[in-house]
């Protein structure tokens, strides 16, 4: 039966090989290794703090959603409010990126004059520069104008400056992909290039769009300098639970639940739009 | 429907072409004209199309009466209205792209309804006008369905349909065939021209395949680099090419040239040179040439292949060649190295009498051979 | 003149082409919140700005002062010996580690999405998130001491932030989690994209396994191994999240990355002319890295 075995794999091609039994075995040990935090997460959630001291790894006998109870209705620390300011802040964030990316990239894409070529210049210069040089500048000039507590609007607007660069990149790049017959059909349909670009290109562009979406989306999400030491009053998820856990830094059990509700939302849109969001991740990254 | 007039129309790409290029157009130093001197008149409900081969410029023609380019010299006018500069939406012109570009995202009912939506015309007016159309074309059972979803000889029919349902003033039809598998092109051949006669409109088509031209076209307009070689009806284009090029594009297989002819006057009457023979012209050509004081001269002299025919007396040659085409023979002859094809029905003719390498002979009607100019490439009895 | 106006009549017709309009919304917002203030950081590089306000009397303009500055600062040589130590473990880490799982997860038949989506999720949660659940796990306090302590490995235990290097061997490990499973994506789809026909064609020729991967894997995804290079290059050089909650830049000050350091100038200190010579110095070090790497594999590509 060995000889079989062997006699195929030996015929097999080598893009189409099977893992030995070895290497599939030790793959799925690197798996479980990896895993292992999100299983300390999971399983320490149900459990008090003193229980996780004296059995840190073990499945909970006893049920206990103590901690998450108390995350959820902490009166210091509104775990709703930074839902939402997150939620805002990302899809506000996320949608007015997309809608003037898009718009730049139709402009750069589609004239072929001197200023669309300054202005893709211009576009790409926010891709090479790190975000960190513009805290300080921003900070004073937000307090200038009186916008340091400017609240979710003004970071909506500081994330769409942020990512526009990268939107404007991945859209222009998808359009003068698209042929040019459907614009030119519109307008002799009667659009014009309004029309054309909302009814026409923008639906077009849904492949570019979702990779736009999710992978700004996500670094909106996650972000933590820019609501640190620019949204003033404003906490969004990420500063939200930096703070409440500074106050419980060894209350393990709270600590696990303030990071599965931190997480919970994204991890579920990650875990129902997998492909989307891999390749829009990976896919973002390697054009930028 | 209405009349379209173009005159002097030019097109020129500018040299510094820092922007895209026009399809098939090489990236070039200097100024390159891509249309010259295009002066046409195109009357009502007339069928018009631009035949040439790839980069002759009768798509940028296109083009340009869409006002998807812009006529660099020269005026354009719709019914006795200068329309140079009238942006495409408000020409009242619709068009099918080789590409079809169909709208990839809206359903075959709203492909065809978006013109009339973008006008604001009442729903129910939209949806009656759609409906018809889509009857016409028969396409209603794909109404709901997306472009994506369709076979290429039904997409066709959806561009088609988008375009008439909006009444437009003139039909372009851009090698609205050439995506099609020769079946179905054949098919939606015959389906424009019952089309045709149920629409009322003006049209004007683009093809590079003169049988779509000869079979569609009231008139056709034969370009090549830019420039119209002859505008007539098929069968003026066919019967009187009007230069080398006509004669050469119109035609398959291509017509018979002899180069290294002459043409002869010799006590009033004239004469050419074929085969080492001095071929006296019929009487008709004869009057075409004295009225034109025509002299002595270098000619190239054309004969198509189904105007020569194997008979018992005439040139001798060789057979090179049996091509059989199934309705009628294509034999390659050669006479001193020279390939000369001949068409002849199956029908009458006896396959087994003939044979590779056999010698055979072939004569030809006078009334029916070509010259041209040799320096200047003009038909010589074009008056 | 002739040939002037065929020029601006050769184009396409205007009314097909987009006009400013539609780059206006962007352009404003970028400029202003943007580019607006990366010029005034530049500029604020050859002052000694406090980033507080603009106070014209103290304002002072010392040209590259900043700039010459940085090489006594003890405190920024040793943010980047630790930036630079960090992104060499883990550069290496992920992008070896990632392109071996890659080729191991190829190979896995159905499981291969499965692993994938398993590898990938430590990526999509926050930094802070990440930088909590492992704080959770080796504190003094945490999972990793309660469990030697509870199987009576007392003298096990272990103290991360004890010390400068366990610090920093912490922080790699956690930066390596994070991101390995971005890395392996990018090169499994490498791999996935390489022809199979090449594979074909060399077992013909009687090539070996290893052969295969040195003569046609490596040079088919020399442009994704860039960027995977590039991109985690990038990202270590700026690493903060992690450090900030983890060891808060200590022992002292030990593990203070570069831009740790920068902000810590600029938001402790309020040196920000200072520091803005400092981002400026690490964008160009960026950059420059960015434009050899490109060379690089350029050179290594293999044209299709």
């Amino acid at each position: 039966m060995n000889k079989v075995k062997r006699h195929r794999t030996k015929h097999n091609f080598a893009g189409a090989e099977k893992n030995s039994l070895i290497v599939q075995l030790l793959l799925i040990l690197v798996v479980i290794i990896v895993s292992i935090p999100i299983y300390i997460v999971i399983i320490n959630l149900f459990k008090t703090t003193d229980v996780i001291r004296t059995s840190p790894l073990s499945f909970p006998t006893v049920f206990s959603l103590d901690s998450l109870i108390y995350v959820i209705t902490d009166p210091y620390k509104n775990i709703w409010e930074l839902y939402l300011n997150s939620a805002l802040v990302t899809f506000g964030g996320t949608i007015l990126s997309v809608l003037l990316s898009s718009m730049v990239a139709y402009f750069i894409a589609r004239s072929n004059n001197r200023l669309s070529n300054f202005m893709r210049t211009y576009f790409m210069l926010g891709l090479m520069i790190p975000y960190i040089l513009v805290y300080v500048p921003l900070a004073l000039l937000l307090r200038f104008v009186g916008l340091m507590n400017g609240g979710i609007p003004v970071l909506i607007f500081i994330y769409t400056s942020n990512t526009i660069s990268f939107g404007v990149f991945i859209f222009t790049g998808f359009i003068r992909s698209l042929p040019r017959d459907m614009e030119e059909s519109a307008s002799l349909d009667g659009a014009n290039i309004y029309q054309t670009f909302w009814r026409i290109i923008f639906p077009l562009l849904k492949p570019a769009t979702a990779t736009v979406a999710i992978f700004v989306g996500v670094a909106m999400w996650n972000d933590f300098l820019t609501p640190m030491l620019l949204g003033g009053n404003i906490q969004t998820i990420t500063t939200g639970i930096y703070n409440a856990i500074g106050a419980h830094a060894t209350d393990w059990a709270r600590v696990f639940a303030y990071v599965f509700m931190a997480s919970l939302p994204l991890v579920i849109a990650f875990l129902t739009l997998q492909k989307q969001f891999i390749s829009g991740l990976t896919s973002g990254s390697i054009k930028g | 429907m209405a009349k379209v007039t173009l005159h002097n129309i030019m097109k020129v790409y500018p040299a510094v072409d820092r922007g895209e290029k026009p399809a098939g157009k090489k990236n070039r130093s200097e100024d390159f004209v891509a249309v010259r001197d295009f002066n046409l008149e195109v009357s009502d409900n007339e069928f018009i199309v631009f035949v040439g081969p790839s980069g002759c410029g009768k798509s940028t023609t296109l083009r340009m009466i869409a006002g998807l380019e812009e006529i660099t010299e020269g005026e354009f006018y719709i019914d006795d209205e200068l329309v140079n500069d009238v942006a495409p939406k408000d020409r009242n012109i619709a068009m099918v792209f080789q590409n079809y570009a169909l709208y990839p995202h809206m359903t075959v009912y709203n492909n065809m309804a978006f013109s009339l939506k973008l006008r604001k015309e009442k729903k129910e007016v939209i949806d009656q006008k759609v409906r018809s159309s889509a009857e016409l074309l028969d396409i209603t059972e794909l109404l709901h369905r997306k472009p994506k979803t369709l076979s290429g000889g039904q997409r066709q029919r959806v561009a088609i349909g988008r375009a008439i349902v909006r009444d437009p003033k003139v039909f372009l039809m851009d090698e609205p065939l050439s995506n099609l598998d020769t079946k179905l092109r054949n098919q939606m051949r015959a389906e424009i021209i019952k089309l045709r006669e149920r629409i009322q409109t003006t049209f004007i088509y683009v093809t590079h395949d003169q049988i779509e031209a000869m079979t569609l076209g009231d008139r056709i307009v034969v370009m090549n680099n830019g420039q119209i070689q002859q505008i007539g009806t098929p069968q003026e284009v066919f019967d009187d090419p009007s230069n080398l090029f006509v004669a050469g594009f119109i035609g398959t297989p291509q017509m018979n040239f002899f180069n290294d002819e002459k043409l002869l006057l010799n006590e009033g009457k004239y004469y050419i040179t074929l085969f080492d023979q001095n071929i006296e012209l019929p009487q008709r050509k004869q009057e075409i040439l004295k009225a034109r004081n025509q002299e002595e001269t270098d000619v190239v002299v054309g004969i198509r292949p189904p105007h020569i025919t194997i008979s018992d007396n005439g040139t001798l040659a060789e057979l090179d060649i049996i091509e059989m085409m199934g309705s009628e023979l294509h034999l390659h002859l050669n006479v001193d190295g020279k390939d000369i094809i001949v068409v002849t029905p199956t029908t009458a003719t006896d396959l087994s009498t003939l044979h590779k390498h056999q010698q055979v002979k072939f004569s030809f009607h006078p009334e029916l051979i070509h010259i041209f100019d040799k320096e200047i490439k003009t038909n010589l009895f074009s008056l | 003149m002739r040939s002037a106006r065929m020029k601006k009549k050769g184009r396409r017709r205007g009314y097909l082409n987009p006009s400013f309009a539609f780059a206006m919304p962007g352009t404003l917002v970028y400029s202003l919140l943007l580019m607006l203030p990366i010029l005034f950081a530049f500029a604020s590089s050859f002052t000694n700005w406090n980033g507080l306000t603009i106070n014209l009397e103290n304002l002072r303009f010392i040209g590259i002062d900043n700039y010459s500055r940085m090489m006594e600062d003890t405190a920024l040589k040793t943010a980047v010996g630790v930036t630079l130590f960090i992104t060499v473990v883990v550069v290496l880490a992920v992008n070896i580690l990632g392109l071996g799982l890659a080729v191991i997860l190829k190979n896995s038949g159905r499981m291969t999405n499965i692993i994938r989506t398993v590898f990938f999720l430590p990526y999509i949660l926050s930094s802070i998130a990440v930088s909590f659940i492992w704080m959770a796990i080796i504190s003094y306090t945490g999972i990793i001491n309660s469990f030697l302590i509870s199987i009576g490995l007392d003298d096990f235990i272990i103290n991360f932030s004890a010390t400068k290097w366990s610090s920093i061997f912490w922080i790699c490990v956690v930066e390596i989690w994070r991101s390995i499973g971005f890395y392996m994506t990018i090169y499994l789809a490498a791999l996935q994209g390489v022809p199979q026909e090449l594979y074909e064609a060399c077992v013909m020729d009687g090539s070996g396994k290893w052969s295969r991967f040195i003569h046609i894997t490596l040079p088919m995804i020399v442009p994704q191994i860039t960027v995977a290079f590039l991109l985690s290059v990038i990202n270590e050089l700026r690493i903060y999240d992690v450090i900030f909650v983890l060891t808060g830049g200590g022992p002292g000050t030990s593990t203070q990355s570069i831009t740790y350091n920068i902000l810590t100038q600029s938001f402790v200190n309020w040196r920000s002319g200072y520091a803005s010579a400092m981002a400026v110095a690490l964008c160009v070090v960026i950059t420059i890295i960015a434009a050899v790497s490109m060379k690089i594999s350029k050179k290594l590509e293999v044209d299709v």
